[in-house]
C-alpha cells in the first residue's frame, strides 16, 4: 500500500473458484504501470486478477456498529423470468465490528493503512451479489468499483439494479450505487453468472410409463441430481423400485421424494458415502433382505470437478480426484455385484464424452472416467451373465456442467436419461459391454 | 462492415476484456496467446462485441470461432 494514497478504483476478475485447503500463490506488480496489480495463481493458471488504482490522500476510517446488518437472511431465489422485469432492490447494509476486524486481520489487511471504504465496498459487493441480485446459485465473476470516499455513517445504503441479463451465459450485469442519493461514497458494476437451480434432475416429471420396469429393482448411486434424477423418476415412472444413493444434497433428496409421489413405482433415498465399501457391503444386506436382488446397478457419481492441470502443483489434487472418482464406482461395484440378478440383471455406468474429447482443465476427471470404464469392462469379462453398460453422455445442463460456455448447446438431462435407459433395456448380449452416448 | 472499420473497436473490447493496454489482435491469435483468455473472459468478449456491433451471435457461431480472424470475419459478416 503507497503512503499517503487512498485505493480510488477498483477492478477484480474472478477466474475460477478459490476454494479451502489449497496453497495458491499471490503475485503483486506494482511498477507495470500506474497502480498495482494483483493475481491469485494455482500453479500456472491465475485464480484472480484484480487491478487497484490510487488517489492522494490518507486512507480513513470510520466507526463501526457492534451489529451487523444484512436485509435478508435467505438470498433472493431469482427464476430467470424474473430478470425480464429489471429488478431493483434498496437496504441498508453494515458488517458486524467484530467479524470485520477479524476478517481484515486474517487476511493480513492493517485497516489504517487501507481504510474502510475499499473493504467496505468491496464486502457489500459480494453480499450484493450471493444475497441480492441474482443471488442464489451465483457465481461472483467481475467487479469494477469506484470509490469517492470512506463511508461517512455505517451502516450505509445501498442500491443494485439490473444492468442486462444474457440468457445464453446466464451472465448477470448489474450496476449499485452506495450511499444516499445526496451522497454516494462508491459505485460500481457486477458481473455473475446466474445458475437457477432449475438444471437439476427435478424440472421436469415423467408421466407414468408403460410399465415395463414393473417388479425390478434398481440402485442409483449419485441420485439427487442431474443425470442421477432424472433416471431415479425414470425408473419409478416405468412402475419400479428404486434406491437413490446421494451424499450431501438433502434438499434435492426432498425435492426428488416429493416429484416421485404420484408415479407408480416405488423411490427410496438413502445417504450415505457410495466410496465406501463397508457402506456398500451393509446396503447389499439391506438389498438382500429387502428386495432379493438388483436388476439395475447405475454408477453415476462423480465429485465436483475443479479445474486442474497436469503439472506439478495440481498433482496431489489429481491422484486424489482419481481415488474418489474410482471409489464411486469400484466400491458400489464390488460390493452390489453379487446381488445383481444374472441372468437379465445390468450394470449401467456413466462416463462422459470428456474421455474421446478430454477438456484442457479436466485431466483428472477424464482419467477418473477411463479408469472407471476399464474396471467396468473387466468386471464384464468377469460377470459373462451380466449385461454391462457404458455411457459417454455429451455436455448436459446439470450442476456439474453449468459453466457459461459448458450450457452452450447442452442437453437435458431427462432426455440423455430415457435415450441410455432404452440402450440399456436392450442390451441382450449378456457378457458384452454396450457403448452408448 | 469491412474488417478495417472492424479492427480498431474490436481492439479496445479485448484491451478491455484482458485489461491490457497493449494488446493487438491479429488473425492468427487463439486463446493461448492471449493471458487470461478463458471461458469468463470469452463470454464477456462476446457480449462486448455484440454490444458494440449490435448483433447477436448465435451457439453455433460462437462454438465455431477457431481464432481472431475467424472473429473479425463473423462480425465483418454480421455488422451493418
Amino acid at each position: 500500500m503507497p503512503d499517503h494514497q487512498t485505493p480510488s478504483n477498483v477492478r477484480i476478475d474472478f477466474k475460477s473458484p478459490l476454494v479451502l485447503d489449497v496453497d495458491y500463490t499471490i503475485t503483486v506488480d506494482a511498477e507495470a504501470f500506474e497502480g498495482v496489480r494483483i493475481t491469485i495463481v494455482d500453479g500456472s493458471a491465475a485464480m484472480m486478477r484484480a487491478r487497484l488504482r490510487f488517489r492522494s490522500g490518507d486512507p480513513e476510517s470510520v466507526g463501526l456498529p457492534e451489529n451487523g446488518i444484512a436485509p435478508l437472511r435467505d438470498s433472493r431465489g431469482l427464476k430467470t423470468t424474473d430478470f425480464e422485469r429489471m429488478p431493483a432492490f434498496r437496504g441498508a447494509y453494515a458488517p458486524a465490528r467484530a467479524a470485520y476486524q477479524e476478517l481484515l486481520s486474517s487476511l493480513g489487511i492493517d485497516r489504517r493503512a487501507w481504510g474502510d471504504g475499499l473493504p467496505m465496498a468491496v464486502l457489500c459487493s459480494s453480499y450484493l451479489t450471493g444475497m441480492e441480485l441474482p443471488g442464489e446459485s451465483a457465481i461472483y465473476s467481475g467487479l469494477r468499483l469506484n470509490i469517492l470516499g470512506p463511508p461517512p455513517q455505517v451502516p450505509f445504503d445501498y442500491e443494485i439494479a439490473l444492468d442486462s441479463y444474457d440468457s445464453r451465459f446466464g451472465m448477470v450485469k448489474s450496476r449499485f450505487t452506495l450511499g444516499t442519493e445526496s451522497a454516494i461514497w462508491a459505485s460500481g458494476d457486477i458481473s455473475a453468472i446466474s445458475r437457477p437451480a432449475h438444471h437439476r434432475g427435478v424440472a421436469s416429471c415423467p408421466a407414468a410409463g408403460t410399465g415395463r420396469f414393473a417388479g425390478k429393482s434398481a440402485i442409483i448411486i449419485g441420485a439427487s441430481r442431474g443425470l442421477g434424477a432424472a433416471m431415479a423418476l425414470e425408473l419409478v415412472a416405468e412402475g419400479g423400485t428404486v434406491i437413490g444413493v446421494y451424499s450431501r444434497s438433502q434438499e434435492d433428496a426432498n425435492e426428488l421424494l416429493a416429484a416421485s409421489r404420484n408415479l407408480p413405482g416405488r423411490l427410496i433415498m438413502e445417504r450415505g458415502d457410495a466410496s465406501d465399501l463397508t457402506w456398500c457391503v451393509a446396503l447389499r444386506g439391506r438389498v438382500r433382505a429387502e428386495l432379493g436382488a438388483l436388476d439395475l446397478l447405475v454408477c453415476n457419481a462423480a465429485p465436483a470437478i475443479p479445474s486442474l492441470r497436469v503439472e506439478e502443483a495440481c498433482y496431489d489434487r489429481i491422484l486424489a480426484y482419481i481415488g474418489k472418482g474410482l471409489a464411486l464406482v469400484g466400491a458400489p461395484l464390488s460390493a452390489l455385484l453379487e446381488v445383481i440378478s444374472a441372468p437379465g440383471g445390468c450394470v449401467l455406468t456413466i462416463s462422459s464424452s470428456a474421455v474421446e474429447e478430454p477438456p484442457a482443465a479436466w485431466p483428472h476427471y477424464v482419467a477418473m472416467k477411463a479408469a472407471a470404464e476399464g474396471l467396468v469392462r473387466t468386471a464384464a469379462v468377469a460377470n459373462p451373465k451380466v449385461t454391462f453398460c457404458i455411457a459417454r453422455p455429451g455436455r448436459m445442463l446439470t450442476d456439474m456442467s453449468d459453466t457459461p460456455i459448458g450450457r452452450l448447446d447442452a442437453e437435458a438431462p431427462q432426455s440423455v436419461s430415457r435415450r441410455i435407459l432404452e440402450h440399456a433395456w436392450e442390451g441382450t448380449a449378456s457378457g458384452t459391454v454396450l457403448l452408448c452416448r | 462492415m469491412n474488417r478495417d472499420t472492424v479492427i480498431p473497436p474490436l481492439n479496445a473490447i479485448f484491451q478491455d476484456v484482458f485489461d491490457d493496454p497493449s494488446l493487438e489482435v491479429s488473425d492468427d491469435m487463439t486463446a493461448p496467446d492471449v493471458e487470461g483468455w478463458d471461458s469468463l473472459s470469452h463470454v464477456n468478449l462476446i457480449v462486448a462485441v455484440e454490444k458494440e456491433f449490435k448483433i447477436r451471435l448465435t451457439t453455433a457461431e460462437v462454438r465455431g470461432l477457431s481464432n481472431v480472424g475467424d472473429f473479425i470475419a463473423l462480425i465483418s459478416r454480421k455488422a451493418t
